[in-house]
């Protein structure tokens, strides 16, 4: 089952291809997610799906119905957070979860929510007196008042401390357990990995590339990565010399050469190391990451 | 209905939450009415009430006709001076009559052949606002003279001459009669106005954005809105009378419906221009200097505390264009009774023609981001 469908969606503002003929599907029941650094056009992707954008062509289809029919009755059954949080300071959560429960036909009872949030003990303060992560997850149990098939989630956890972000990767897990279908945009490399089953990447308005984290990074490396650092004054580039090194690359003082016969290439570059009665240190192996994927297809660094 | 309850019930929540908008909206209007008041003059004390020049020409007039210009000695609001024409006349120009009343030395022939005698009332257009108010109650002292006269000739009769339709109370304008009606139309209007900053907070927020995503329709979110703001508005008014009466015995003379009617009436039509303010205004901070620069000459312009005979001639046209002004004129000719500068027919004219301008302006202005 389809929850999802975009095709060749274009969105222009000012002359600018915000959205540059998308196409994708999601799945029911899946976690997808929107990659891509600030500017790449995700909000606006995700925007035109909420219904709160037109887009200029292309179609686009959520939970079965069309976004320019059947606009009113799509946001019964979706929820929606977006990126700004700030919701109503001076009402207490509880009241805005019973205010947004009052829009939709059916909605969950705001104490079980909260309770399901980690925000019992907040319900009645004042949102103003919420902290960043409580904020963003009473965001989220807005979102979730209408009990949605779908959820879009635009970039829940910026700003976030690092366990705020955990506490409320948590709570997309459960979502993901009960079967519901979750739409996050991220520029978190580590987010998008851990939690979606699917991620698109995306950048200057069109998506480079759409897999699973994993076949992400098969697809685009085949070569594995030995990373280690090296005595000051070495340079990095007599690591050439080492049969079977495709690539180097130093990073912050560690040199990391590329290979795709690993193992035969560590055990020269020992030998190698012996011979030079050269100290490596800090010697490990790693599998290309997202991070790499995104260099690779963009040519630059998320955060850039 | 649920929904546009619960978002009523929330707008409310949230003001009755924030203190600044609480001390504007309730302390500040009282606080002004305080002042003023002392003023201008406590309950009762008419020396200190607002009065107006009057020039009266009785040159030649017999004897036995001096009782009907003394009618005029006793309105409480006129201070009546007595003079040849000439000179009467230049007084008026120099601005130191409202109307110059001009009695024909033959006055009495005519009403003992029961002819109509002409009656004489110079004023002076330029000063069309407080011309008109006097002129008002000028022609109503004749008219009663003139009942009198025509039917039972008692000079008692003549002397307790209501100005009120419904014979309520002799017309006893004092300062603060002047003043209440004029800080409740201020209070409307800063009421209205300064919607434009919810609104601001709203949209800089995403608080609008938010709501959009929902299936909430726009016309329930518009609705709760206004709803509030009537609310708040009907709140302050009753507030405001409620004050006058217990601090200087106030009376509302007119009825409350027709009150109630003109103060939603106002209270839209200055929602509708807070909202195109509020489209104009790109943030929070130049919402507030924006409404100010409506606000402040509205409040002094308009006729709310500062009466219009006071306002420079070069600045009268903009009175006379401003909203405000006629919802004051409204709220004053249906609290007090009293004649009006204008009619209430063109006070409500020009208001509903306002609001039918800013509502069109409001709605295609308005921006959710």
């Amino acid at each position: 089952m389809t929850a999802i469908l975009v095709e060749n969606l274009v969105k222009t503002y000012n002359g600018v291809r915000a959205v540059d003929g998308v196409s994708f599907t999601v799945e029911k029941g899946e976690i997808f997610g929107l990659l891509g650094p600030n500017g790449a056009g995700k909000t606006t992707t995700v925007e035109i799906l909420e219904g709160l954008r037109a887009a200029d062509s292309g179609r686009a289809e959520v939970l079965g119905m069309d976004m320019r029919r059947d606009g009113s009755r799509i946001k019964q059954c979706v929820g929606v957070t977006l990126q700004t949080a700030t919701l109503m300071p001076n009402l207490t959560a509880r009241e805005l979860l019973d205010l947004f429960g009052s829009f939709y036909p059916r909605s969950l009872s705001p104490d079980d929510l909260l309770a399901r949030l980690g925000l019992e003990e907040k319900r009645n303060a004042r949102v103003q007196t919420l902290s960043g992560g409580q904020q963003q997850r009473l965001a989220v149990a807005l979102a979730l008042i209408n009990d949605p098939e779908l959820v879009f989630l635009d970039e829940p956890t910026t700003g976030l401390d690092p366990q705020a972000r955990r506490s409320l990767w948590e709570v997309i897990g459960d979502m993901h357990r009960v079967g519901k279908t979750v739409f996050l945009t991220t520029h978190y490399m580590e987010e998008a990995e851990r939690l979606c089953d699917r991620i698109a990447i995306m950048d200057h308005g069109r998506i480079l590339a759409m897999d699973t984290p994993r076949g992400l990074v098969q697809a685009q490396f085949t070569e594995r990565a030995i990373q280690f650092t090296i005595p000051e004054g070495v340079d990095p580039a007599l690591f050439a010399q080492v049969p079977g090194v495709l690539r180097i690359v130093t990073e912050n003082g560690d040199v990391v050469l590329y290979s795709e016969t690993v193992q035969r290439t560590l055990s020269s570059l020992m030998e190698w190391a012996a011979a030079q009665k050269m100290e490596l240190d800090d010697i490990h192996l790693r599998r290309a990451t997202l991070e790499d994927v995104f260099i690779k297809l963009t040519g630059r660094r998320i955060r850039d | 209905m649920t929904a546009f309850l619960k978002m009523t019930q929330a707008g409310l929540k949230s003001f009755l939450r924030d203190r600044s908008g609480l001390f504007w909206s309730f302390f500040f209007p009282v606080f002004f009415i305080v002042i003023f008041g002392s003023v201008f003059g406590r309950a009762g004390n008419r020396d200190q009430s607002l009065r107006f020049q009057i020039g009266l020409v009785t040159t030649g007039l017999p004897i036995d006709a001096a009782w009907i210009p003394d009618v005029f000695k006793k309105v409480p609001v006129f201070t009546v001076h007595e003079g040849a024409l000439e000179a009467e006349k230049r007084a008026l120009i120099r601005g130191d009559r409202r109307a110059v009343v001009v009695f024909p030395p033959d006055l009495i022939d005519h009403i003992q052949i029961g002819q109509p005698a002409e009656i004489q009332v110079y004023y002076d257009p330029a000063q069309e606002q407080t011309s008109r108010t006097v002129v008002g109650i000028v022609e109503q002292v004749l008219a009663g003279i003139d009942k009198g006269l025509s039917g039972s000739p008692t000079l008692l009769q003549v002397r307790q001459m209501p100005v009120a339709p419904d014979g309520a109370r002799e017309l006893n304008l004092r300062g603060i009669d002047y003043l209440l009606p004029g800080i409740l139309a201020m209070t409307i209007m800063q009421l209205g106005l300064f919607t434009a900053i919810p609104i601001i907070n709203m949209r800089e927020k995403g608080i609008l954005k938010r709501l959009r995503a929902t299936p909430l329709p726009r016309s329930t979110l518009v609705t709760s809105q206004i709803a509030q703001r009537l609310v708040i508005g009907v709140i302050q008014t009753f507030t405001i009378i409620a004050i006058g009466m217990f601090l200087y015995r106030f009376r509302v003379s007119g009825s409350w419906l027709a009150l109630m009617g003109v103060v939603v009436l106002g209270v839209l039509t200055f929602i509708c221009i807070g909202a195109i303010l509020a489209s104009i205004a790109r943030t929070q901070e130049s919402g507030v200097s924006l409404v100010q620069l409506v606000n402040l000459p509205m409040m002094f312009l308009s006729g709310l505390f500062i009466p219009m005979e006071f306002i420079p001639r070069y600045l009268l046209p903009v009175s006379q264009a401003l909203p405000a002004t006629y919802l004051a004129d409204a709220l004053r000719a249906i609290m007090l009774s009293a004649p009006s500068a204008h009619s209430l027919t063109t006070d409500l004219a020009v208001i509903v023609a306002w609001l039918l301008g800013s509502l069109f302006l409001a709605a295609r202005l308005f921006r959710w981001e």
